[in-house]
């Protein structure tokens, strides 16, 4: 045939083809419509027992020992295969993020009136996992010694939660006593950190690899685990609460492409999607196409931070600090890229000792007017040029953000060039060893304010990775520790945050984003915890 | 030599040669003329992009984020509220340099090695060069890429040299297999008898009667170099943001292709229409140049 007839025909096969497969856009699963526009499902009768909970995660983590590694994705791994001695309260009536504490191995617990020592009576009857080299046999006071003697041992990252700790002693098995070197009225927060969960001793004897292998107390036991494509997860029979966990297991499936994960949770082959780097109006989409998806909403306790190394010029200089800080439009960034969030300071907002924001607007207010003013008093009145870091490890928004900040410095005559790098780079070299400039990154929520303060502004932090070098700060952190009064040592951190903002400026936090999980219609007991250990899969079981 | 002799190295060629006859190949070829003013078209948009694009490419308007076609921007925003006209204009001149840059420097190496190679050819001179592009080109060419891209860091340099590895060894074939004919040919046996130097020889003589298959296979390259430039800022280690590059514009869109499929329609349609101009040229022009087809 000619040239046009067959032209013809090529567009008309090309032109269904297309009309066709547009249809496969929109339209959605069509299960239970118990969700009214996304909203979370709460009150649905008794929970029933039974199913497997399916997740999506963007990265595997490299190790399961999280008395060596620091990073979250570590303790998203085995969070609900240990326990710890206390741990933050997570339910329908309590605030999400909240630092209430209540006993998870821990029965009941006693301190001092001088807050220097802490008596914790251990539950009876609990049993460690029935795996290999443990055995199911009974878990006392020995296992509680060995794992701070193992974080001692190896120098674990968690070493500087416990710096005050002057010795543990355990009188019986089922009684631990920690003696502190200075009062520290909030040490019960520090024992629910999820990097001190107990461990058995055979782990600190090296009879099995803490690294390949997890055996603890927890509600899961880690029944398999194939590295970068799944990890499952299996009921633990003898677990301490009565009638839980509700579910049979849970299955954690490494799918690193956002989309994938979307196109996974319409096809209800995943339960929970959390949205790290998920733009708002896909979510928005996503509840309007699936019948019954829930969202759930939680109010940010992730930072997003300015990253400025002291030890490279031009960053050695407070003015050029402070210059970024003003030329930078957080609110800007929340409108626009995110679903909703709140500046911050270096604490964050929702917890205790941290600055409002409308303070925070004070100090650092969007002014790149000024922020042009305090460059040309540091001696740069044309701006200068640098490489800033940013990993894809967080997701694209953060790249995104990236560029955001980028224009933004821009406009002041800070030339930033981007250097994108993997997360295993960014994470493992590059930030710890101050091998950037200056880098856009996020801040894994810490539990306190303690925690933040001390792990990275002071100068002999384990995550100082700023260089940050002042003795008045260091002399005002390790004040604050001691004080008793619950009013005055609120306004000491407040203190500290205005002096860090003011004086510091590095790690400089911009704001804390709101983050979104998306769940199935089956998902039920939803409650998380900002602090990542998934100890609240205890409480999720599945409809139906 | 201190006799001077008659202008014989003047002469470019004896053997028989046609004159770049550009109406006939309009008339021959239809598909390679719409082709060529495709070509044409894409060159000029990239030169003059900082004198039409409406908008600069890194200005982000952060009222309109994913703004739809429409309005002032006449291809949409993308997901920091720049515009997708201006950024695919720039991405046409950020990708139209790197492929010159990496065709210059992957066609003159190759060349050269191809051209020495071919006149030596058999000789231990031959063997070594040949042996070094066998070993290039068994490596899969995204494995190659992606292994010198990441060594060397993602900025638009490096992305030039991995590139340009890339087609050394296409250009170093046709050069190569062209020099074994031309060095049989009577008038560069001519020219070794009046005693021309080898560069002479390889320059003035063996060159400009291997331009033909070289047009044809500087196209097709063109072609594929544009693709893997898109495939290596596709994957995050080509141009570095917020450069604007066809193939990290489709990456970029790519997450957002439910709410704003047009971020990735018009740098994709700019790509495709591009490589299918540069195959359609190298088509062409190897039919054209084919001297079994003459009239």
């Amino acid at each position: 045939m000619n040239r046009p007839r067959r032209f013809g025909r090529i567009t008309l096969a090309v032109t269904s083809i297309v009309l066709l497969t547009s249809a496969c856009f929109g339209g959605g699963t069509g299960s239970n419509a118990d969700s009214e526009g996304g909203a979370l499902v709460r009150d649905d009768g008794p929970p029933e027992s039974g199913g497997i909970f399916q997740i999506a995660a963007t990265t595997d983590t490299d190790s399961l020992d999280f008395q060596r590694e620091a990073s979250y994705t570590v303790q998203t791994a085995v969070g609900a295969v240990y326990n710890r001695l206390l741990a933050f309260k997570t339910g329908d009536d309590i605030d999400y993020g909240t630092n209430e504490v209540e006993g998870d191995l821990a029965q009941e617990w006693e301190v001092s009136d001088d807050a220097r020592t802490w008596t914790v009576s251990l539950r009876d009857g609990v049993t460690w996992q029935d795996k290999a080299p443990v055995n199911g046999r009974p878990f006392t006071a020995d296992d509680v010694l060995c794992t701070f003697d193992r974080l001692r041992a190896i120098q674990g990252h968690a070493l500087s939660l416990i710096s005050n700790v002057e010795s543990i002693e355990a009188p019986d098995d089922l009684t631990v006593v920690f003696n502190l070197a200075d009062p520290y009225p909030a040490f019960g927060e520090t024992l629910a950190n999820p990097f001190l969960a107990i461990i058995p001793c055979e782990a600190k004897d090296e009879e099995f690899d803490m690294a390949e292998e997890a055996i603890g107390t927890g509600p899961f036991m880690l029944d398999t685990w194939r590295r970068d494509q799944e990890r499952v997860y299996l009921k633990n029979p003898e677990y301490f609460v009565d009638g839980q966990p509700y579910l049979d297991g849970y299955t954690t499936t490494i799918i690193p492409d956002a989309q994938a994960q979307i196109a996974a949770l319409r096809s209800g082959k995943i339960d929970m999607m959390t949205t790290l780097s998920t733009e708002k109006r896909q979510v928005e989409q996503l509840i309007s196409q699936v019948d019954g998806l829930q969202k759930s909403e939680e109010t940010g306790t992730v930072q997003t931070r300015v990253f400025m190394n002291t030890q490279k010029a031009p960053f050695d200089q407070l003015e050029v600090r402070r210059a970024v800080a003003l030329a930078i439009d957080k609110q800007g960034m929340i409108d626009n890229i995110r679903s909703g969030g709140t500046v911050t300071g270096p604490i964050t907002p929702s917890m205790f000792g941290a600055l409002s924001t409308e303070e925070v607007e004070a100090l650092t207010p969007y002014d790149p007017d000024e922020a042009q003013r305090l460059l040309a008093d540091a001696g740069f009145p044309d701006g200068f040029e640098a490489t800033m870091t940013v990993t894809t490890g967080y997701g694209e928004t953060i790249v995104r953000e990236a560029q955001w900040v980028q224009q933004d410095l821009a406009k002041v005559g800070i030339d930033v060039e981007l250097e994108v790098q993997d997360y295993a780079t960014y994470v493992g070299d590059t930030w710890p060893n101050g091998k950037y400039d200056i880098a856009y990154g996020l801040q894994t929520p810490m539990l306190t304010a303690d925690e933040y303060l001390s792990t990275e502004y002071l100068s002999s932090g384990s995550r100082n990775w700023s260089f940050v070098d002042d003795p008045d700060l260091d002399a005002m952190i390790t004040e604050q520790r001691s004080i008793t009064d619950t009013a005055e040592r609120e306004e000491a951190l407040k203190e500290i945050g205005r002096y860090i903002l003011e004086n510091v400026a590095t790690p400089l936090p911009l704001y804390v984003y709101n983050g979104q999980t998306l769940l199935s219609p089956r998902v039920r007991g939803w409650n998380p915890h900002p602090d990542y250990s998934t100890r609240e899969y205890q409480n999720v079981w599945l409809k139906g | 030599m201190s006799v001077h002799l008659p202008r014989i190295g003047k002469t470019k060629t004896l053997a028989p040669r046609r004159r770049l006859g550009v109406r006939r190949y309009l008339k021959e070829q239809p598909f390679g003329a719409v082709a060529a003013v495709i070509i044409v078209v894409f060159v000029v948009l990239a030169a003059l992009a900082p004198l039409i694009a409406p908008y600069s490419p890194l200005e982000q308007n952060r009222g309109s984020i994913m703004a739809p076609p429409g309005g002032g921007y006449l291809m949409g925003t993308d997901e920091l509220g720049r515009d997708v006209l201006s950024r695919t204009l720039y991405g046409a001149r950020t990708s139209l340099l790197i492929s010159v840059a990496t065709l210059a420097l992957g066609g003159i190496s190759g060349l050269l090695l191809g051209v020495v190679s071919g006149y030596f050819g058999g000789t231990w001179v031959d063997t070594v060069i040949q042996r070094v592009m066998d070993s290039l080109m068994a490596v899969p060419s995204i494995v190659l890429l992606l292994f010198v891209a990441s060594l060397l860091g993602p900025n638009v340099r490096n992305t030039i040299f991995a590139l340009a590895l890339l087609v050394v060894p296409a250009f170093n074939r046709v050069a190569r297999g062209e020099m074994l004919r031309i060095r049989e040919e009577t008038y560069v046996e001519a020219a070794r008898t009046v005693g021309c130097s080898t560069p002479r020889i390889l320059f003035r003589y063996g060159l400009p009667n291997m331009m033909a298959p070289l047009f044809v296979v500087t196209s097709l390259l063109f072609a594929l170099v544009l693709i893997a430039e898109s495939a290596l800022s596709f994957l995050g280690i080509g141009t570095p943001p917020p450069t604007p590059s066809w193939g990290r514009m489709l990456s970029e869109a790519s997450r957002q292709m439910e709410i704003a499929p047009w971020m990735a329609l018009f740098p994709g349609l700019a790509l495709s229409v591009s490589v299918l101009a540069f195959n359609l040229l190298g088509d062409a022009l190897r039919d054209f140049f084919d001297p079994r087809q003459r009239r």
